[in-house]
């Protein structure tokens, strides 16, 4: 157990120092970091405006880049070790196949942790600085009972609390799609194979939650054909219309933190399936 | 031949055998027919054959990187393939391509990680085999600056780190130049005086020859003749005289022999090898280091 | 067991937990964003390509929105009314739970689009003012559309009030608005004065007064402050007086 632990830990470390010395991977992460930057520039806009978009294109730089890294990551990385071959040097060792898929997952999922929290430091300081310019042009006012809501309403919006709670359901749906990816990178061995995949299950993730309702709905009127596609849609593809919490949280409405638990908890054993499934179906593979 | 006692066989395949499934249209291919083959402790044994003759699949089978179509394959008696039995064996792949960001030093790291050693231990143990393989001087450079029997040291050395007692090695000096190749060998034989049992595959017929204590011939996947070499390569009927002698005696003693009636004498100077040759004509320098 | 067997276990295994599961987050959701538990692809079922639309755009909803936004920000520089009129329709669709896009879109519709709209004809001011009158109403249906995505927020209720007040002169509305925005959590202060006014100049003394004095009675303490009790102490007075309360049920006496 705790040999296996040891493993887990090595060629997850292994995966990241081979990520973060990726070219791909960190120009991926550079321009993430500039878009989220470069938000700060909007300007021309009422300070209702200036955070909403802010908040907006900030989360969605992070979210790009890190659905970018997500995807490219193991797709270039599981491969890369079956081709090379370096993979049945790992296999020489006393390594069970398992701790490969584990260790290879654990070591994204540090990554893309390491990325989300430089990203959304980086944003804070945005958020803050952009406050801080609103604030200075809003002293005048600040005496007024109508001034006194402004500035309140100013710091209500770039101090959101509930803004944590997007990030973590960022993070979330980036797990998930990791745990896709590595998926398919168990079956497959080309890298454009694996992200085409990923990626039309990402789409189609966002729309799941039509299918399903139409399956569920027309069930016992809609041809077999029709029924079974719809089924396997709504049994084997996530939800991804669940994360869309994350729009409430920017146009600050009230989200509790138990709804957002409750989405990390599915994230968590969906991508714990996942995992199961690829590393059983990686046990069986010829290398 | 006299049975050997199972606690002395490294390896013992019973009729392992593989085959593939062909894509697209049906049907198998053979890559390796039935094959019962021994490894006995502490000795050094080759597999010989051309490309695709099924020998990368038997090393493979050993692994448990590929699992058998029929058959059983032992590694000191354990299963082949199995947690403990690999706990117990090293392998250097063919052209073995290691993560090329990391440097020589981190790869042992890694590898012995993976092997279950640590701490000091591990750190050690990699001073000892950067030793071995003559990598001292290199350890901080990252493998992408590594040349083919560098990189092939390396891989030795990652292979013994857990101090095995099978090494698999598969094609070790495909492709290195002859003073690496030398280099390779010279270990693979202080190995085996520390007790090691090698199995190694080559289509070098010759490298296969300086080392190779007993061999097993394959072809299409299927075993054509196994053997010590003193064995298979004697010529019946033939003797050989080398003589450290020149001039008169020479015609003397083929007046003996062709009174002697023996029809068939050749007399003529032994040729070096080449390789004997090249390595000799070298400058004289510190073998190894920087090929 | 094959591996690949112990795979389909652990996926069917799960597949009988996702569903329901997927379904209870949905309607979490919906009840969260629309206030409703019927799934939005539903209530869109007519415009089934829209909510597909919408839902491909995934995360970037609020870009998109915001992008439409800026064209609204234009079309009101350039004074295309009925093209802002769509552009913002377009937004309150894309993201109706966004607060700032219905006031905004109400505010243009309600003030900057129908006080142009005073302005179209030269000669005949009557059908001008039927015009203008159109816009308000536009504004009007925006923010009751946006108080149904929002039933929670006083924001769009004050500016409701506010219209109903300012561009139409129904202080009864108005004061019915502000009321109920003044209810609402985290509501300033000063919405609850607003009824009051409201109330007067909409001409119901009697129905003021007894909202005075009901606010009056509603709190212990009536010092300095933001609840401004001395100018709600003024205008009980004043009602006392003009509504000839006996002296025996005023609140104020001297």
């Amino acid at each position: 157990m705790k040999g296996s632990l040891l493993r887990l830990v090595t060629i997850a470390q292994n995966t990241l120092t081979e990520a973060l010395r990726q070219r791909v991977l960190n120009v991926i992460f550079l321009s993430g970091l500039i878009m989220v930057g470069g938000s700060f520039f909007l300007t021309n806009l009422t300070f209702q405006e200036e955070f909403k978009f802010l908040k907006d294109l900030g989360y969605a730089a992070i979210s790009i880049t890190g659905t970018l890294v997500a995807l490219m990551g193991a797709a270039q990385l599981i491969p890369a070790e079956i081709e090379r071959r370096t993979l049945h040097t790992l296999l020489s060792k006393p390594v069970h196949r398992f701790e490969f898929v584990l260790g290879k997952y654990l070591g994204l999922i540090a990554l893309i942790t390491i990325m989300l929290g430089i990203m959304s430091l980086m944003f804070g300081a945005v958020l803050y600085v952009k406050e801080q310019i609103v604030l200075a042009g809003l002293q005048g006012v600040a005496e007024s009972e109508q001034g006194r809501q402004v500035i309140a309403s100013v710091l209500a919006q770039s101090r959101d609390p509930q803004l944590l709670q997007a990030l973590a359901l960022i993070w979330a749906k980036l797990a998930v799609i990791t745990a896709i990816s590595v998926f398919f990178s168990t079956i497959a061995t080309s890298t454009i194979f694996i992200v085409c995949t990923t990626l039309v299950v990402y789409f189609i993730g966002h729309l799941q939650s039509v299918a399903r309702q139409v399956w569920l709905q027309d069930m016992h009127t809609a041809s077999f054909l029709k029924n079974s596609f719809l089924a396997m849609v709504a049994f084997l593809i996530p939800d991804f219309q669940t994360y869309n919490l994350i729009d409430e949280i920017i146009a600050g409405n009230n989200i509790r933190w138990g709804s957002t638990l409750e989405i990390l908890t599915y994230s968590v054993i969906y991508v714990g399936v996942a995992l199961v499934t690829a590393s059983l179906i990686f046990e069986d593979r010829e290398l | 031949m006299v049975p050997i006692p199972s606690e002395h066989k490294a390896v013992e395949t019973i009729g392992l055998s593989k085959k593939f499934k062909l894509q697209w249209r049906r049907g198998y291919f053979m890559a390796l027919e039935p094959l019962d083959l021994v490894v006995k402790q502490g000795e050094i044994f080759g597999l010989l054959g051309p490309n695709g003759s099924g020998k990368s699949t038997t090393i493979k089978l050993l692994l448990g990187l590929l699992k058998p179509s029929a058959g059983s394959a032992t590694v000191f008696g354990l299963k082949a393939g199995s947690i403990e039995a690999r706990k117990r064996m090293g392998f250097l792949p063919e052209n073995p391509y290691f993560p090329t960001f990391l440097n020589g030093l981190e790869v042992l790291r890694y590898y012995g990680k993976l092997s279950g050693l640590s701490g000091k231990f591990l750190e050690q143990r990699m001073e000892e085999l950067l030793e071995l393989v003559d990598l001292q001087e290199s350890r901080h450079r990252t493998l992408k600056t590594y040349s083919k029997g560098m990189l092939q040291r390396i891989g030795l050395a990652q292979a013994l780190l857990h101090d095995p007692d099978l090494l698999l090695l598969d094609e070790p000096t495909a492709g290195v130049d002859p003073l690496g190749s030398r280099q390779i060998r010279d270990i693979l034989l202080n190995l085996k005086k520390r007790g090691k049992t090698l199995l190694f595959s080559s289509h070098l017929l010759e490298q296969v020859q300086e080392v190779a204590d007993r061999v097993a011939i394959l072809h299409q996947g299927q075993k054509l003749r196994e053997g010590s070499l003193a064995d298979l390569l004697e010529v019946p009927e033939q003797i050989q005289i080398k003589l450290q002698s020149e001039g008169h005696t020479v015609e003397e003693i083929r007046k003996i022999l062709t009174d002697a009636g023996i029809s068939q004498v050749e007399i003529s100077k032994p040729q070096m090898k080449l390789e004997d040759y090249f390595i000799r004509s070298l400058p004289e320098r510190k073998q190894g280091g920087h090929v | 067991m094959r591996p690949w067997v112990w795979a389909v276990i652990v996926f069917t295994a799960w597949t009988a937990v996702k569903v329901p599961w997927e379904m209870r987050l949905a309607r979490e959701r919906s009840l969260l964003m629309y206030g409703t538990e019927v799934p939005m692809s539903f209530q869109m079922r007519d415009q089934l390509g829209q909510g597909l639309t919408i839902a491909a755009l995934g995360g970037f909803r609020g870009i998109a929105a915001n992008f439409l936004w800026l064209s609204v920000t234009t079309a009101w520089e350039d004074r295309q009314w009925v093209r802002l009129r769509s552009l913002a329709e377009m937004v309150v669709i894309l993201q109706p739970r966004v607060s700032f896009f219905w006031e905004n879109a109400g505010w243009h519709m309600a003030y900057n689009a129908s006080v142009a709209a005073e302005q179209f004809n030269q000669e005949d001011r009557g059908k001008n003012n039927v015009e203008s009158r159109r816009w308000i109403m536009q504004g009007i249906e925006l923010y009751e559309r946006g108080i149904q995505a929002l039933p929670d927020q006083h924001k769009l209720y004050e500016m409701l009030a506010l219209v109903y007040q300012q561009r139409l002169g129904d202080y009864a509305k108005a004061a019915h608005y502000y009321q109920v925005a003044s209810q609402k959590n985290g509501a300033p202060v000063y919405l609850e004065r607003f009824v009051g006014f409201s109330l007067e100049k909409a001409g119901k003394d009697r129905e003021a007064y007894d909202y005075w004095v009901k606010l009056w009675q509603s709190a212990g303490e009536h010092g300095p402050g933001p609840r401004r009790w001395k100018m709600i102490e003024e205008h009980i007075r004043k009602l006392e007086n003009k509504l000839n309360i006996p002296l025996d049920k005023r609140l104020f006496v001297n």
